[in-house]
């Protein structure tokens, strides 16, 4: 129930914030779609065509091309092996936290959180020097290895609170009936903590997705992901590139998209549910 | 020792120890190590190992012109950004706390800028920028105004990215905001409105103090990550014209893998990690209770 009055006047308002809102937020998005779309010859046109026959041409241009479609496959395997490593590590991790007591826990949770406040390019410089000398430049599995734990406190963080709501009992009833704490884990949590890890999940595939300065530094050719590789397009300064740029920054955003509206359940019931305990 | 307790280590090696050192090996270490080499003279080109040098590369520092415009740039952006975002979230909040039809659908569209790949944010607002394929000058032009050099004019530049910053991270204040809002109990308002308290009054005296505290911790995220800024002003400028956009993170970059000088930017870090704590440590005394 609302105590405001409602006039005709306000409803009008109401209707008219949320519509410039939702221009604004979504022009830039429409525009980049319009411009992926366009074809050649009406591209430069001023003031801008909105309404033309929409081609292709750049999507397939792109697609039939050598480069994009090898640094998509390189964004879809670094995301999705990151997600899978740091959903299971993180969890393993989480449950010891919140279920056995042991000495130094506090100072090991420090340390797993501290790295998580240092902008990421505190330990770039490092890690640069460090792959080099090992001759692991430019490979998925550096990628994979270094975004994995630029997630990981994270995500040890989200699943320790979400599995400290999972009643104690339950785990408990496992260990009389003979289970190990670390059978208790697979049997009792995991199940149990499938929507967290869920989101967990895909909050650790959007992070890894959109990860811009790693993937920078640490390739240059065969492990290049989709983001970094279309700096190529921009970079290239011939003519008539735009449609390639803009249908390449459409098809980067399409899986975050997905992996957002997935989310979005999560984002709006459970961080409220959470905020109202 | 029981058999739980002999189980219990068990786990704790299997299940914690291996992903903890991981950590540690590949976090950790590469920190300490950053603050070491800030204390010598170490270029990778040279191909000369580092060699020690005391707090040579801090008295630079002092000196170094274009990196304290660089450190200023970053904290008026920072600055800059989190307010805007701050107060804009706030108003699209207390906007879709209201009842309207599809607000469900309104707030995830509302939402979708924050999860677009930054590089992408770059990409589309360099576009929209531009003379000849963007919109935004034409626009202007049916206004009578312009046209504007969105990322050409150095004077003007650094408010182009700020733009493209807004509309990328007010959707994450707005969440946050909108969590909060929802937080708080029907009752205090309706027992505002009983008192007769103006919408604007209750705003003030009811609602706002009960968000105190996520706003805080909103703007102090939102800040740190804003000191980051990196992968749009990246795309949209290279840190041009001249080194208008030349953000903190752009520095320190270009620092390292353009010039190689390793010694000399591994005290750039560790003076912009101090700001980061310096101003985190401010923040928390404003608000005690949100740590």
């Amino acid at each position: 129930m609302s105590l405001r009055r409602r006039t005709p006047f306000s409803r009008l308002g109401l209707a008219f914030a949320i519509a410039a809102l939702l221009v604004g937020t979504l022009f830039p998005l429409y525009y980049m779609l319009l411009t992926s779309l366009k074809p050649d010859a009406t591209l430069l046109d001023q003031p801008p065509a909105f309404l033309f026959h929409p081609v292709l041409d750049h999507f397939k241009m792109l697609l039939s091309g050598n480069s994009f479609p090898r640094y998509y496959a390189n964004s879809i395997t670094v995301a999705v092996a990151t997600t899978l490593l740091t959903v299971t590590l993180g969890s393993m991790m989480a449950y010891v936290m919140a279920t056995i007591p042991f000495r130094l826990s506090g100072t090991a949770f420090f340390f797993i959180l501290l790295p998580r406040t240092f902008p990421p390019i505190t330990t770039l410089i490092p890690v640069f020097v460090a792959v080099r000398w090992l001759g692991m430049m430019d490979r998925l599995t550096t990628l994979i290895l270094f975004e994995t734990a630029a997630c990981l406190p994270l995500v040890v963080w989200i699943m320790r609170g979400f599995i400290r709501t999972i009643p104690q009992s339950l785990l408990e009833a496992s260990f009389v009936d003979g289970c190990t704490p670390a059978q208790g884990f697979f049997r009792i949590i995991v199940p149990l903590a499938a929507p967290g890890l869920a989101a967990v999940g895909i909050i650790s595939f959007i992070d890894t997705w959109n990860a811009f300065l790693m993937p920078l530094v640490l390739t240059n050719f065969n492990a290049v992901t989709a983001p970094v590789g279309m700096l190529s397009y921009i970079n290239a300064e011939e003519e008539l590139v735009w449609g390639l740029v803009a249908a390449g920054a459409v098809l980067t955003i399409l899986p975050v998209l997905i992996a957002a509206f997935t989310l979005n359940r999560f984002l709006l019931q459970g961080l409220t549910a959470g905020a109202v305990k | 020792m029981s058999a739980l307790a002999r189980q219990r280590r068990h786990a704790l090696l299997l299940l914690f120890v291996p992903g903890f050192l991981y950590l540690f090996v590949v976090r950790i270490v590469p920190a300490v190590f950053t603050l070491g080499m800030s204390f010598t003279k170490w270029n990778l080109q040279s191909g000369r190992p580092p060699v020690f040098d005391g707090v040579a590369n801090y008295a630079t520092l002092l000196h170094d012109h274009s990196f304290l415009t660089s450190v200023v740039r970053t904290l008026l952006f920072s600055a800059a950004a989190t307010t805007i975002e701050l107060v804009l979230g706030l108003a699209i909040a207390l906007l879709l706390n209201r009842r309207f039809p599809a607000r469900r659908l309104v707030r995830t569209l509302a939402l979708a800028p924050m999860v677009i790949t930054p590089a992408v944010v770059g990409m589309i607002w360099f576009i929209l920028f531009d003379n000849t394929v963007g919109p935004l000058n034409w626009l202007l032009s049916l206004a009578g105004l312009g046209p504007v050099g969105w990322l050409t004019n150095p004077a003007i530049v650094m408010g182009s990215v700020l733009l493209a910053d807004v509309w990328h991270w007010t959707p994450f204040m707005f969440l946050l905001c909108l969590a909060a809002l929802q937080a708080v109990p029907a009752e205090s308002l309706e027992a505002a409105a009983v008192d007769g308290a103006t919408p604007l009054q209750s705003l003030r005296l009811v609602l706002l103090p009960a968000i105190a505290d996520t706003l805080l911790v909103a703007a102090v995220l939102r800040a740190m990550s804003a000191f980051e800024l990196f992968a749009e002003p990246y795309v949209m400028t290279g840190g041009g014209p001249g080194d208008a956009t030349d953000t903190l993170s752009l520095h320190i970059y270009k620092s390292a893998f353009l010039f190689f000088n390793m010694g000399y930017t591994g005290a750039m870090i560790v003076v912009s990690v101090g700001i980061l704590v310096a101003l985190y440590s401010i923040s928390l005394r404003f608000g005690p209770r949100a740590a």
